[in-house]
């Protein structure tokens, strides 16, 4: 059996879903609805195709070529560089609409077969994005003259040797695959779009639906269109060498190394679990601190106030937060969940991995992310965060708020996974002061106290000691009668 | 301008059925043309031609086209009289001050 060769689009994660990219020599059929991205997606792969020197054509039927073109120039695409160098050629095969066109009998689509074979003669071109499929058939032919016409179509494409990306219209997300309902069947590879309707949000998806003598991802994936294009979400860590040496490094709390036997385990997720008030972002503050103090960069996302407020509080208990900021190795970046999309915090998280190539991570709570979205999403965007985190073999540091008491109790499964080490924090009355503790939950890879550790926070920030047991039953006891005291 | 392609078995009849109805209406007032795409293939991108046979009036102004083997001649012959092209066979002669370009 002959290895099916694939074309790698460019586009993030696409190549991943696709385990390589497009079949080389074959049709990809890219479905979506309106909006849904089509245009941009084949336009990406296009401009992808034509930097690694395979020559590509764009058929623009839905809009003019210059708009094509200025589309993919505002996603920093290049196109109109990539056209002049004589890569990319766009064919404009837009028709006056005020031209009207009476149907007299039979017809079929050899004046396109002709100028394709004379346009790929001339360019020396290797594949080509159609742009549509749907508006090529207008006015639409009864249906079994456009099943034979597209197949006439894909055959060409084939003999000419051409690898390419056939868009065309859905009716709708999750019935009919395409309005003309003939495009799937003569196609190597089936790619899905949707923009679905998620609570009070819209979601991206991408579905490879099918794809002929390959192993494919199945099922829908996260993803979103940025100022660069469109960016795909596998969900899933890209293999990363083994790390064979143990590196440790400070939690930025003295107290916490004693209890994790010597501090955190690079490329690892901590999950920090607490009601609000036991210093989270406290803890948050200090990790980071340890990191820039240590020439590390470090970016921290607070989801819970604005800049401003963060970076005071941090230096009134005398983090000294504001001067590593101007020093560079610490970013802080404040923004409300409410006012953006998931799959662009996820975009963001990347882009400032790849950009600013921090080594610790800071997230600030995730929580108010939960709040602002679905389940679903939620679960999604953890997901994401985490495959992108591992991706890029970065530490990070999550934070989540819990109600008091529980902190210890229930982690929902798919953020026990994520977490390689979780800690939690939390407090309970006692006969005069809150009683604090911290303890660590699990920690993979390494050797920790289980016990809970008391807890001060104060100027400079958290202080941990370790308890007596006479103190340990005192806080069991004390913990016991405000349980008590809540539930009667 | 009719487009055909030779490739296809569509040109045959298109070309036939095109030119036994203009037989039938004033040759003076109807200019014709064949071009077959397989082999100018820029002349069908300068039209903007992917699906043949088609015929294109392209004046009088609209340009209009006619797409299909014009085994449906009222298509033909509605645009025909639109341009004021009369039948040689249909009443009285009048001489058409147009002239239409196929």
């Amino acid at each position: 059996m002959t290895v099916l060769k694939k074309l790698r689009t460019g586009v993030p994660g696409f190549d991943v879903l696709t385990t390589g990219g497009l079949p080389a020599g074959r049709s990809t059929l890219v479905v979506g609805r309106s909006g849904t991205g089509k245009t941009i997606l084949g336009l990406q792969a296009a401009a992808h195709l034509c930097r690694t020197g395979v020559k590509t054509i764009v058929l623009g039927i839905e809009e003019t070529a210059d708009d094509l073109v200025a589309t993919g120039d505002t996603l920093g695409f290049n196109l109109s560089g990539l056209r002049a160098q004589g890569l990319l050629h766009v064919a404009d095969m837009m028709r006056a609409l005020d031209e009207p066109t009476i149907i007299s009998g039979d017809y079929d689509i050899m004046g396109l077969v002709h100028r394709l074979e004379h346009l790929v003669a001339q360019t020396g071109s290797q594949a080509i994005v159609l742009d549509s499929a749907t508006a090529l058939f207008t006015p639409r032919p009864p249906q079994d003259l456009l099943r034979s016409h597209f197949f006439q179509l894909v055959h060409c494409f084939r003999r000419l040797g051409l690898t390419a990306i056939i868009l065309a219209e859905a009716p709708s997300d999750y019935a009919q695959l395409t309005t003309l309902g003939v495009e799937d069947y003569v196609c190597d590879m089936v790619v899905i779009l949707r923009l679905v309707v998620d609570g009070d949000r819209r979601r991206r998806s991408i579905e490879v639906n099918k794809y002929r003598r390959s192993a494919h991802y199945k099922g829908e994936f996260p993803c979103t269109i940025t100022t660069r294009g469109l960016a795909i979400f596998p969900l899933d860590a890209p293999d990363r060498p083994e790390t064979e040496k143990v590196e440790r490094y400070s939690s930025g709390v003295a107290g916490l190394d004693e209890m994790t036997h010597g501090g955190f385990l690079r490329n690892s997720i901590m999950l920090v679990r607490g009601p609000t008030g036991s210093g989270k972002t406290m803890l948050a503050g200090l990790f980071a601190r340890a990191g820039a103090l240590r020439g590390e960069r470090v970016v921290y996302y607070g989801f819970e106030e604005p800049r401003p407020t963060l970076i005071r509080n941090f230096d009134e208990i005398g983090l000294g937060i504001a001067q590593l900021v101007r020093g560079g190795d610490l970013k802080i970046q404040c923004r409300y969940p409410e006012a953006t999309s998931l799959e662009d915090l996820l975009v963001d998280l990347r882009l400032g991995l790849e950009e600013f190539q921090p080594s610790l991570v800071v997230m600030d709570s995730i929580s108010s992310i939960e709040h602002a979205s679905s389940e679903k999403g939620f679960r999604q965007f953890m997901i994401g965060v985490a495959s992108i985190l591992r991706g890029h073999g970065r530490s990070a540091l999550l934070t989540q708020t819990v109600m008091a008491g529980t902190a210890s109790e229930h982690t929902a499964p798919y953020l026990s996974t994520i977490a390689d080490a979780i800690i939690t924090l939390d407090y309970s009355p006692a006969a005069y002061e809150l009683n604090r503790t911290m303890r660590v939950v699990k920690m993979r890879g390494s050797a920790h106290e289980t016990h809970p550790y008391k807890l001060e926070i104060g100027s400079g920030g958290l202080k941990i000691e370790r308890w007596s047991a006479a103190h340990h039953g005192e806080s069991i006891r004390a913990e016991e009668q405000w349980r008590d005291a809540k539930s009667s | 301008m009719l487009y055909v392609s030779t490739t296809s078995s569509y040109a045959a009849s298109a070309t036939r059925n095109c030119e036994t109805l203009l037989a039938r209406f004033d040759q003076r007032a109807v200019r014709l043309e064949i071009c077959d795409v397989s082999e100018h293939p820029d002349r069908a991108e300068t039209d903007g031609i992917c699906f043949t046979p088609v015929l294109l009036k392209k004046q009088p102004l609209p340009r209009t086209y006619i797409l299909g083997d014009l085994s449906n001649t009222a298509a033909l012959v509605d645009l025909l009289v639109s341009c004021g092209v009369e039948p040689l066979d249909d009443g009285p002669q009048k001489t058409s001050h147009r002239r239409s370009r196929l």
